[in-house]
């Protein structure tokens, strides 16, 4: 398989899983992972910094129209919805929050999964909303793959069974040391 | 027409394009200087609101229509979705940035482009008042849709916005003061009394047109360059340089860049969290 893009999503709980995943990911890990995470707003540093510290490859925040490299490590700015561009950049957008996220995991994944079609995967992690549901159905409408954190081994598994359920074909559901697995056979 | 979200319009890239063309050639207007992404998102929103399903339909009557193309003017509009977005930008305005300009001019002239529903140039107002400014500041706020002109002070704000607002408001006063010292509740919402007003002049601006209006001491386009494509960023930037006196400044949203344009050597940068310049050249 192909895989150009990775994107992750995930809400309360599931920090812990993430930095799991981004210190197992290798420093030339070849393809670029996208965070697309539930944070507070008004806080817009000290995110990546926590991220970095766990992780091989170096974690960013894209600025728009950002070029989308791989080996690099990116996550949603706070208060930005972030979207993935035809041509392989970053755009940001200010509209209102949707289901009452900015950034809002729907967006970066149905966007992500327009633009790279079958080399996109989707990830779902834990979180207390249905966020990433819809984005999920895109991506594997798109052709893409998409990977739901387990339930039962998430913190708050309202995220992953709503992504499960309304996927529908939602590939694979895995736990976190999996997921781990999945993500570096690619 | 129900469009739950679930049940999303699509629309194929070659639709958009074939809009952007009739649009250019009918109108004069270039849609094409949007950023693709964000504009197919507005324009699925625009399609439901005037509850029609294809590009192509719609397309015919923005072209056949001129005030059905005002109103898509409008609706593709982006509203800015609270007031003291960022709560540090607009102390270090009201601290930094207000401060110098008073010292340097005996007016304060301040451009706040694609003003869209009002959050940003309201908020600088009450920003230049807090600094006590407000007697000697000009503020012109512009949009290209002629529809939100006309209904910017009587503009009623929802009660979710004033929350968001709130919050923020407190972040920059830093003294436990109200936002709602300025609003004024109405049915629905809130929305600000007609004084308030006294020194922001409304007008309507196609940047497109790129003409020059007047020196400006301090332009604050946060968040506008992210909905147009890196060739019109540069534009826009120009655009901004001429409209710019020297020493005067332009401010940006936190997430923007411009470093990569080719005029940007003629700024310097004063505030890197905030994306604040300077022009020196």
């Amino acid at each position: 398989m192909n895989v150009k893009l990775i994107i992750i999503g995930g809400s309360a709980g599931s920090f812990q899983v993430i930095t799991k995943i981004l210190s197992s990911l290798p420093k030339d890990f070849p393809v670029p992972v996208v965070l697309a995470l539930h944070r507070l707003k008004h806080v817009r540093h000290g995110f990546v910094e926590a991220l970095s510290i766990k992780s091989k490859m170096s974690v960013y925040e894209p600025c728009d129209k950002d070029k989308i490299k791989p080996g690099k490590i990116y996550l949603a700015p706070a208060n930005y919805h972030l979207y993935i561009e035809l041509a392989g950049t970053f755009a940001l957008s200010t509209e209102e929050a949707v289901n009452h996220s900015r950034p809002s995991i729907d967006l970066t994944l149905m966007t992500g999964g327009y633009a790279y079609k079958n080399k996109c995967v989707g990830i779902i992690l834990s979180g207390a909303n249905k966020d990433g549901a819809l984005g999920m159905a895109k991506i594997k409408e798109y052709g893409g793959v998409t990977v739901a954190q387990e339930p039962s081994d998430a913190q708050m598994p309202t995220m992953p069974v709503a992504a499960i359920e309304k996927a529908k074909n939602v590939d694979h559901v895995l736990s976190s040391d999996q997921i781990i697995k999945f993500l570096l056979s690619l | 027409m129900n469009n739950t979200l679930g049940k999303d319009i699509e629309i194929s890239i070659s639709g958009v394009r074939h809009l952007i063309d009739r649009v250019k050639k009918v109108h004069g207007f270039d849609l094409g200087c949007f950023a693709l992404t964000s504009f197919k998102r507005r324009l699925i929103k625009a399609l439901k609101k005037n509850e029609l399903n294809d590009i192509e339909t719609f397309t015919d009557k923005i072209v056949s229509e001129k005030l059905f193309f005002n109103k898509f003017l409008n609706d593709i509009d982006v509203e800015c979705t609270e007031f003291f977005r960022d709560p540090a930008f607009w102390r270090y305005l009201r601290d930094e940035v207000l401060p110098l300009l008073d010292k340097k001019n005996m007016r304060i002239k301040i451009w706040v482009p694609s003003c869209s529903s009002g959050e940003e140039v309201i908020t600088t107002a009450i920003t230049v008042q807090e600094a006590g400014l407000k007697d000697k500041t000009e503020i012109l706020a512009t949009d290209i849709s002629p529809y939100i002109i006309q209904d910017f002070e009587k503009k009623v704000y929802s009660k979710s916005k004033f929350e968001i607002s709130e919050t923020n408001y407190q972040r920059f006063n830093e003294e436990k003061t109200d936002f709602s010292r300025y609003t004024k509740p109405v049915k629905n919402g809130f929305c600000f009394p007609d004084d308030f007003f006294e020194n922001i002049k409304v007008d309507y601006y196609n940047y497109q047109d790129a003409k020059k209006i007047k020196s400006f001491n301090l332009i604050i386009c946060r968040n506008i360059f992210i909905y147009y494509t890196a060739q019109y960023q540069e534009m826009l930037l120009n655009l901004f340089l001429e409209n710019l006196s020297y020493n005067g400044y332009l401010a940006i949203g936190n997430m923007e860049n411009i470093s990569w344009c080719k005029d940007f050597h003629k700024f310097v940068e004063v505030n890197e969290s905030e994306k604040v310049y300077k022009k020196i050249n």
